[in-house]
């Protein structure tokens, strides 16, 4: 009888807990359909007119090439970096390795806009004013942590004596790694470099302080419409963010199953 | 195949002295067995010789070439690990072809080496699957296989088949003897399991503590232990304590309680010194009557135990010492718990060493 009680209650928890997470998702959604000028909920009546108003707005979609091309650079700056400082640490047997580790993983845990502000009085001392490159240099640590991390967990599923086995076998360091390692993290690695796109395209607190009145991206072009607009036109283009995050999701656990990535670290 | 050589080897681990001055000769052909306790030595011993840890003294010689400062990429082995550490992501064809490619051997020689290799494991049906999909004596035979592609001067064992259950054990045991001798190879084996020594090796060495307490043949090793702990470790599990009373150079006579026993001794033991007497249990009788040529002590059984090709009884001596007796026949009637009986054996079973 016990179990049953607690069996519902479990259930009627994790679900509330659902409604909370994806309630405001929905809403937006729903809303980016409707017809009228203002973010009414429900609609009165429903129309694609807003999906249209977001895609002619050029600050939209010059933030959206922004933000993807600074995705995509950040992800393909730090990706390199980051598997080469997660095969360090994974094979340092130094005492400074937890250390190390924290400092590795710390982008995430520092606000962000800390990050932001720091990064915009450094550049600005080494008169640094490039919006893109100021940009990137943000959003590079952004991925980072997460390319470290993911890999970290991958490689901590390697039995040490592959290496060894490699080794015995005539491999040369180089051989080692490439034909036995990289092909055993590869899952840890695409999935720490899909996670820092989707959040370098998401990011607005590390970009506040980086972009300019030219270069501007999606996140911050939104917010400041909102300041003077609340048409449903911003619910359009966040339902396609949305639609976004959902489908490259999605691929990632067809390709390698969420779950796997996270089990065990 | 090689002759393979270690010269006084030393390695320490911070303070801790983990191989003292290990001097071996593995000669070429040969299947020589490091047996030991665990944190014997054995295993740092085998990295060693495969160039995987760096003695802090001493050099390892192939074939009289000195490689201690050559690494194991190549000193040309092939090792089995104990985690076996096939590589997951590979089919069977390709772990084998793994240690042929980093050779820069040419592809139809790859395939060939490959395939003779597969057929001698008998696996050649099952090239194109990957190591999950095997069972654990399969996946056994597929690092043995790849250990053994690349025609290694020497294949070394890191205690193979420790996971494995006792029946599948035994079967790999067997095949990786008929295997061995068949090619000929020289071959260094690492485990604690005094049986699985007996039965593969050409020699054996027994370490303790860092040392080889003993070199020899596995008969060697089993019959005539040089050391205690050398006749402990090889199930020799009765240590009665004595005094030499008389003796010469060939023969002693050992005081044991209230008893006095003859034996044949290779060295002379002074009188008045304190030895230890070693009888294996398979060796001890137990009886009501013992012949008038045999060695024996009085006492009563306190236990026996059914271990279908043998009991095992335990006889509690008067002077507190008990000793242990293994017989093939069932337990008679008449020899009960708590019975008085005779344990007794033949003066030739009995081992003298120094206390």
């Amino acid at each position: 009888m016990t179990d049953i009680v607690q069996g519902y209650s479990f259930r009627i928890v994790v679900w509330a807990l659902y409604i909370f997470l994806l309630a405001p998702l929905v809403c937006v959604v729903i809303v980016s359909f409707n017809y009228e000028p203002v973010q009414s909920f429900p609609p009165s009546a429903w129309s694609l007119r807003w999906y249209g108003e977001a895609l002619r707005n050029s600050n939209f979609v010059n933030g959206a090439f922004v933000s993807a091309w600074v995705a995509l650079g950040a992800t393909l700056i730090a990706t390199p970096i980051g598997v080469m400082a997660a095969l360090g640490l994974w094979s340092s047997s130094s005492r400074f390795k937890p250390a190390l580790e924290a400092l590795f993983i710390a982008p995430i845990i520092v606000p962000g806009l800390v990050t932001g502000i720091s990064l915009l009085v450094a550049l600005s001392a080494v008169e640094m004013r490039a919006a893109p490159v100021k940009l990137l240099i943000g959003h590079v640590l952004i991925v980072l942590p997460y390319v470290i991390r993911t890999t970290l967990a991958s490689l901590a599923q390697i039995n040490p004596s592959l290496k060894e086995a490699a080794e015995t076998l005539g491999a040369s360091y180089r051989q080692t790694l490439f034909e036995i390692i990289l092909p055993l993290v590869r899952p840890g690695i695409v999935a720490g470099m899909i996670f820092g796109f989707i959040l370098s395209f998401d990011d607005v607190n590390v970009s506040l302080f980086l972009v300019d009145a030219r270069t501007t991206t999606l996140p911050i072009s939104v917010m400041s419409y909102l300041q003077y607009s609340f048409d449903p036109s911003v619910a359009a283009i966040s339902s396609l963010m949305i639609a976004m995050t959902f489908v490259i999701t999605l691929v990632l656990e067809r390709m390698f199953g969420l779950k796997r990535l996270f089990a065990g670290h | 195949m090689a002759q393979v050589a270690l010269k006084n080897i030393v390695a320490r681990y911070g303070s801790f002295l983990a191989v003292d001055h290990v001097s071996l000769t593995i000669e070429s052909g040969q299947f020589v067995t490091l047996l030991g306790p665990s944190g014997c030595g054995k295993s740092s011993t085998l990295r060693i010789v495969a160039g995987l840890l760096q003695p802090d003294e001493g050099a390892v010689e192939f074939d009289g070439r000195n490689v201690t400062a050559v690494s194991a990429a190549k000193r040309n082995i092939g090792m089995v690990f104990q985690s076996l550490a096939l590589f997951p992501h590979m089919t069977v064809t390709d772990n084998v072809a793994f240690g042929l490619r980093m050779k820069k051997m040419p592809q139809a020689d790859i395939e060939n080496q490959v395939r003779r290799m597969l057929q001698i494991v008998r696996l050649d049906h099952l090239a194109d699957r990957y190591p999950a999909q095997m069972s654990g004596g399969q996946q056994q035979r597929v690092a043995l296989a790849r250990a053994l592609a690349v025609t290694p001067s020497i294949l070394i064992l890191d205690e193979p088949f420790g996971a494995l259950d006792r029946k599948l054990r035994e079967a790999m045991q067997v095949e990786l003897h008929a295997l061995t001798r068949q090619l000929g190879i020289t071959a260094l084996f690492v485990t604690h399991d005094q049986e699985e020594a007996l039965m593969l090796s050409d020699s054996i060495a027994v370490m303790n503590k860092g040392r080889v307490e003993q070199f020899g043949t596995p008969a060697e090793i089993y019959r005539a232990p040089r050391t205690e702990f050398v006749a402990d470790f090889m199930g020799m599990t009765n240590f009665l304590p004595g005094e030499v009373v008389d003796s010469d150079s060939s023969s002693a006579k050992v005081r044991v309680g209230s008893a006095v026993f003859s034996t044949s001794v290779k060295d002379t033991i002074a009188p008045g010194e304190a030895v230890k007497l070693a009888i294996r249990p398979e060796k001890v009788m137990i009886g009501h009557l013992s012949a008038a040529d045999m060695c024996f002590l009085e006492g009563h059984i306190r236990q026996i135990t059914y271990h279908g090709n043998a009991s095992r009884y335990v006889v509690d001596l008067p002077d507190g010492g008990s000793i242990i007796a293994l017989q093939q026949q069932s337990p008679e009637a008449s020899l009960a718990v708590g019975s008085n009986v005779r344990a007794h054996w033949s003066p030739e079973d009995i081992h003298l060493f120094r206390a």
